[in-house]
């Protein structure tokens, strides 16, 4: 009874995660924001140990056990949906594996992503990103088929593998996820947890079937504390009742193990301690220069400096982007007109062959869980914040080149950056020109510009500075003087 | 009885006499053309709420029951091209909006659709505009226009444009009723009925690659509307077609509404005090046969409310 309420809790959860992070429709927005804030490692990456979210999942492991996985991980039930496929399909009966020794390497080399302050060192085992690169992934490719770029198909791959491995032989991530593994630590000292009564228990092995963790030891009649995810399919399968949750009974009250559960303790605590220490904010700065991103061979000032691609609008700088996104793809999967894109390390960036970004809009920087994108405190900002800038050759432009009006990039312009004037030499054709001060970089002008080449181009910038918003109408402007239509009861016609 | 008057009436009797012994197709279309002898070709209204013109204005032309019949199906095209709240004035006047959708209904309309390939993300400009909101209030349904699968290709016999994807609900309609907004726009000059049904098609680049003055005015050999309904209450008239700053935007409190579109264009182009023959998309529709520039050969009602 018990298992199935979790069951479904978790079911329900997934649902919305696999809704959420396949439609950019605006009444998902504050769902798929909630959601994606519910998890872990954004969290950790949002707000350190000051996180309330990262802070109460680590209470609750360290009380109860490890909750969060088998209720709030959307990729720990989906790796049990196919589980449970697999077993229609022929899948061998569920079997007591037996923790590999180096299983804290795979996990202690993702964790070296947090130490250092490396995202995307973190990102290929984070549960919550395999989770958001592969279902965009899959989404993607069921969209653009062989089109895909190679990222999408390198995350899809990866995540097939996972659900491979969950159909033969259950949540096998689980046991290298580093933050079940972190987890799985702090349970282990949890007064709380699954208990086997060695007195009741007549060794039929349903539990050790039943277990999708693999963790149950049906012939020696024990279970992994640290890897027990609370699942409670095993108490589910008992016939007799030799399985429960709730307070553990002491395993050994010999001194060595109270003395290892004290270590423990203290070792979780020191390194918490370190992530929200300045030490590691000046490695993550240290690393973001070595890496290379913030080159500027276009440099134009002491301010602005050039990238070689887009970040999303609310990314302060390429250093903070660069040290908090995890490429979970929850901006991906909100942006509305489908132009964030991930690139090979599968952050985010912005792709303005596909649409441009929307002069109202803020759901990326809204539903980013980890604040590398950060939420702007009211619409205006957003209005007035430069993620790029936009350069026109005019030469290009086709008023130009011949003749035709057109006039597609100013009419798109939210700032009016971009403006169309009178030609000199054939007064009733108007050509845009460009004041590069009011460019907010939202690559509309790149878009529809029909030109082939495009008479723009727009590029990357860090920091995300604010400009000064619209642009002032020109008093000389045309179609300023008083109108006809405005006194009396006449007609200009 | 004037003498002059006295040979009019007979010669209306005896016109009317003779339609009844004429065959039975030929008797509707004669009737039909001695009706509309009697309505304006245009009708220029100011001083009064968009909706409450429309009310004025459609009755001057015989009532919407003269574009629509019992049993059809309708498309109304309004502006829905930008998530700009109502006073930016670059999108079609909600309430005017809801208001056709309702006299169509009232006339028998089987079904109202409307649509718009709007330039910023539909859901947006749906609900930024609040035509989203009106048009479900009115009973309208807004057909989908986001996505390449809603358009289907045709051929037109344009002077540019000799093939383009236009919306479905065109295709399969009966009456095609065109709801802009007159505002100033940077590229074509001006913004008007015709330049509003660059929304009914799917590749908005192709216009501007191929011409866009032309393609235009070529939309017209595709479909032409039924009944262009010129929104003027608040214009946008320079910086547009999106505007943005409220210097941009006049209050004029005036609506045109004529079934010749080329008309409402060229009428509604003196009201941003441009020449519609110096307007090449006016011009080249025009010249194509598909209305009357000259608004001096037009019978124009003009009504201050």
């Amino acid at each position: 009874m018990l298992s199935w309420c979790r069951l479904s809790v978790a079911l329900g959860i997934l649902a919305l995660f696999l809704r959420t992070f396949t439609s950019s429709l605006q009444k998902w927005s504050a769902l798929r924001s909630a959601l994606a804030d519910t998890q872990f490692t954004g969290a950790l990456m949002s707000g350190g140990l000051f996180s309330v979210v990262a802070l109460t999942v680590l209470i609750v492991s360290a009380l109860l056990g490890r909750w969060y996985c088998s209720l709030l991980c959307p990729l720990g039930t989906l790796q049990e949906v196919l589980r449970r496929a697999g077993a229609r399909l022929g899948r061998k009966q569920g079997k007591y594996l037996s923790p590999w020794r180096l299983r804290y390497v795979v996990p202690a080399l993702a964790g070296l992503g947090i130490f250092f302050a490396l995202p995307p060192l973190f990102g290929v085992m984070d549960p919550i990103s395999n989770f958001g690169r592969g279902v965009r992934g899959a989404y993607i490719l069921a969209v653009e088929g062989a089109a895909a770029a190679p990222p999408v198909w390198a995350a899809t791959g990866m995540f097939a593998v996972v659900l491979a491995f969950a159909a033969l032989r259950g949540r096998r991530f689980c046991d290298w996820c580093p933050v079940g593994t972190l987890l799985g630590l702090f349970a282990r000292v949890a007064p709380a947890g699954m208990n086997m009564n060695r007195d009741v228990c007549v060794g039929c092995g349903n539990c050790e079937r039943a277990c999708p963790m693999n963790c149950v030891d049906a012939s020696n009649k024990k279970l992994d504390r640290d890897r027990c995810i609370l699942c409670l399919s095993c108490a589910g399968s008992c016939a007799v009742g030799a399985l429960d949750y709730g307070v553990r009974a002491p395993e050994s009250t010999e001194r060595r193990a109270l003395f290892l559960k004290g270590f423990d303790l203290l070792a979780y605590g020191a390194g918490l301690a370190y992530l929200g220490s300045p030490v590691a904010r000046g490695w993550r700065r240290r690393l973001v220069r070595a890496g290379g991103r913030e080159n500027s061979p276009r440099n134009t000032g002491p301010e602005t400096t050039f990238l070689d691609s887009v970040m999303p609008p609310g990314a302060p700088n390429a250093g903070h982007f660069l040290a908090h996104c995890i490429g979970c793809q929850a901006c991906v999967a909100a942006c509305p007109t489908g132009i964030i894109r991930t690139d090979r390390t599968s952050r985010p960036e912005l792709d303005y062959t596909r649409g441009y970004c929307q002069y109202n809009c803020t759901e990326c920087s809204h539903v980013c869980p980890a604040h590398a994108l950060r939420p702007f405190p009211d619409i205006d900002e957003k209005r007035r914040t430069r993620i790029a800038l936009s350069n026109l050759t005019r030469a290009r432009c086709v008023v130009i080149t011949r003749g035709e009006s057109c006039g597609a990039c100013a009419e798109v312009c939210p700032t009016h950056a971009l403006r169309m004037e009178p030609l000199n030499d054939a007064p009733s054709l108007t050509a845009p020109v460009f004041d590069s001060t009011y460019c907010i970089g939202c690559g509309g002008c790149l878009n529809v510009c029909p030109a082939d080449p495009k008479a723009f181009a727009v590029t990357g910038v860090t920091p995300q500075v604010r400009t000064p918003g619209m642009r002032p109408p020109d008093p000389e402007d045309e179609g300023a003087p008083a109108l006809p239509m405005t006194a009396g009861d006449d007609f200009p016609f | 009885m004037e003498r002059r008057e006295f040979l009019k009436k007979s010669l209306t009797l005896g016109l009317g006499a003779g339609v009844l012994f004429l065959p039975k197709g030929l008797r509707g279309g004669v009737a039909k053309a001695l009706a509309e002898e009697n309505y304006p070709d245009l009708v220029a209204l100011k001083g009064a709420s968009p909706e409450a013109m429309f009310d004025r204005g459609i009755a001057a032309l015989g009532g919407i029951g003269r574009f629509v019949k019992p049993g059809q199906t309708v498309v109304v095209k309004p502006n829905i091209s930008w998530d700009t709240p109502l006073d930016g004035a670059a999108n079609t006047s909600p309430a005017l909006v809801a208001r056709v959708v309702k006299h169509c209904l009232d006339a028998g309309a089987k079904r109202v659709f409307v649509m718009d390939h709007s330039i910023e993300y539909w859901e947006r400009s749906l609900d930024g505009s609040g035509i989203g909101a009106a048009v479900k209030s009115a009973g309208g349904v807004y057909a989908p226009s986001e996505d390449a699968r809603y358009y289907q290709k045709i051929d037109l016999k344009g002077a540019v444009l000799q093939s383009t994807q236009i919306h479905e609900s065109l295709l399969e309609s009966d009456v095609l009723i065109s709801v802009p907004v007159l505002k100033h726009h940077g590229g074509a000059g001006v913004s008007i009925a015709m330049k509003n049904l660059m929304g009914c098609v799917w590749d908005r680049r192709d216009y501007h690659s191929k011409g866009l003055q032309n393609c235009i005015a070529d939309f017209l050999h595709a479909k032409k509307p039924d009944l262009s309904i010129v929104d003027a209450y608040r214009v946008i008239t320079r910086h547009g077609p999106r505007g943005g700053s409220p210097d941009d935007v006049a209050e004029m409190s005036a609506q045109i509404i004529s079934p010749d579109i080329v008309a409402a264009d060229a009428a509604s182009a003196r009201l941003l005090g441009r020449e519609p023959a110096d307007v090449p998309h006016i011009r080249f529709a025009a010249e194509a046969g598909f209305g009357q520039i000259d608004l001096t050969k037009l019978k124009i009602e003009r009504l201050a409310l």
